[in-house]
């Protein structure tokens, strides 16, 4: 019987995290959507689908008021808005000489690499698909799989994976051109 | 290519790119006239969520993803833990039914007192009442509300300014229902002879009174402050007549 009240405690602190997550961000997750939607309700859904995923990955998140967490949700609420809007057309698509040449922009010379300013690769990273520029976050900054990315945006790790890729050769093809320059 | 410069300086930007984008997000937010509203179906979605945050599901989920990107999580000791079960748990009513059959059945009806929330939890020795058998309905309701929605167990009434009262009637097994208990008032109430607890919220037009009848958990939930006709709802609940 007490390994039931732990486990009710254990899961009630969960919850606690839960409600003060919601109440903290659902403001600011309502603003980010409906930028992208354009509308009151529909941001709503989308505030309501992100704070699912986020319930289903409670565990991820373990303080409430810290930029990560705010990034977090903020990605996901983003993720889904978008979704939203782009059901049914297709994904942006790539110069096919840029994916081609995958492997030779990964390569980038190390001169070149020495004169970059991380600001440079800040105007990159800006000028990504919010998507591409999310699933690199997480990726890179937070160190989740692309296994896991997926499931929290709701996509195919397919997808996710690709959209790494790309947005890495986006920022680096742009670099490297500028440098050249 | 020194690969770990390279990632070095592009989580680096990352970092930044996302920091800003945010400080804009949240400068544009605060723009805005005034806090958004959220709806109540809105509301009521959450809520739900909230509720269903520990249904097995989740648990499930919870422990096959087990990759923090945050900060440490904080862990309990298990001496911790069950000195706040000891603090927290409440045992508010504890009584024997005689059911079908003249078998006995306990039902415990707890309540944890947490920071931000109540959640009483129905319990039960042997599994019996684990679904509504008898539905009930309240037979009064203000007259300028209709009834919106009805689904087992719960009724949404509606005027045309589209507040909302909302009657549960939750059963026993594995059943749990939370209400705020922060910013509330709360207090004690008659329900015709039965013991209820009334909660009215300080910053907001919302009060819930909630009881049981032994066999099962009720809530209403209102959207304006008028006790007394809360009161008169919750005793007008009767069992449905089919």
């Amino acid at each position: 019987m007490l390994i039931f009240y732990l486990n009710l405690i254990v899961q009630e602190t969960e919850k606690i995290k839960f409600e003060q997550l919601y109440l903290k961000y659902r403001g600011l997750m309502h603003h980010v959507a409906k930028k992208i939607l354009y509308d009151e309700y529909l941001a709503e859904d989308a505030v309501h689908e992100a704070f699912i995923r986020v319930a289903k990955n409670i565990n991820k998140i373990s303080e409430i008021s810290c930029p990560q967490t705010k990034n977090y949700l903020v990605i996901i609420v983003r993720n889904i808005s978008l979704d939203m809007i782009k059901k049914g057309e297709n994904e942006m698509t790539i110069n096919q000489d840029a994916w081609n040449n995958y492997e030779s922009c990964e390569n980038i010379e190390e001169k070149i690499l020495e004169k970059l300013e991380v600001e440079k690769i800040i105007i990159q990273i800006n000028n990504l698909p919010a998507t591409y520029k999310d699933a690199l976050y997480m990726n890179v900054v937070d160190n989740m799989s692309i296994k896991e990315i997926a499931q929290l945006l709701g996509k195919k790790e397919e997808t996710i994976k690709k959209q790494i890729q790309r947005a890495k050769i986006m920022i680096i093809k742009a670099l490297k051109q500028e440098v050249a320059i | 290519m020194d690969t770990k410069l390279w990632e070095e300086k592009l989580k680096q930007a990352l970092i930044i790119s996302q920091q800003r984008e945010i400080d804009l997000l949240e400068e544009s937010e605060l723009k805005g006239k005034d806090a958004y509203k959220f709806s109540k179906e809105f509301e009521n979605k959450m809520q739900t969520l909230i509720d269903s945050l520990n249904n097995k599901e989740n648990n499930k989920n919870n422990e096959n993803s087990n990759k923090i990107v945050n900060l440490k999580p904080r862990k309990l000791s298990i001496k911790k833990k069950a000195l706040i079960v000891v603090a927290a748990i409440v045992l508010i009513m504890s009584m024997v039914l005689t059911v079908e059959g003249n078998k006995e059945t306990l039902i415990k009806i707890i309540m944890e007192i947490g920071r931000v929330m109540d959640r009483i939890t129905f319990q039960q020795e042997e599994g019996i009442l684990d679904t509504i058998r008898e539905e009930y309905a309240p037979t009064y309701i203000p007259k300028e509300y209709i009834l919106l929605e009805e689904n087992k167990g719960k009724m949404i009434f509606q005027n045309e300014n589209r507040d909302e009262i909302i009657f549960w009637q939750i059963s026993p097994r594995g059943s749990s229902v939370s209400v705020d208990n922060e910013d509330v008032i709360k207090k004690e109430v008659k329900i015709s002879s039965i013991q209820g607890t009334m909660v009215e919220s300080l910053d907001k037009d919302r009060s819930i009174i909630y009881w049981n009848n032994g066999r099962y958990l009720f809530m209403i939930t209102v959207y304006f402050r008028d006790e007394e006709e809360l009161i008169k709802i919750a005793e007008s609940v009767r069992i449905k007549e089919k």
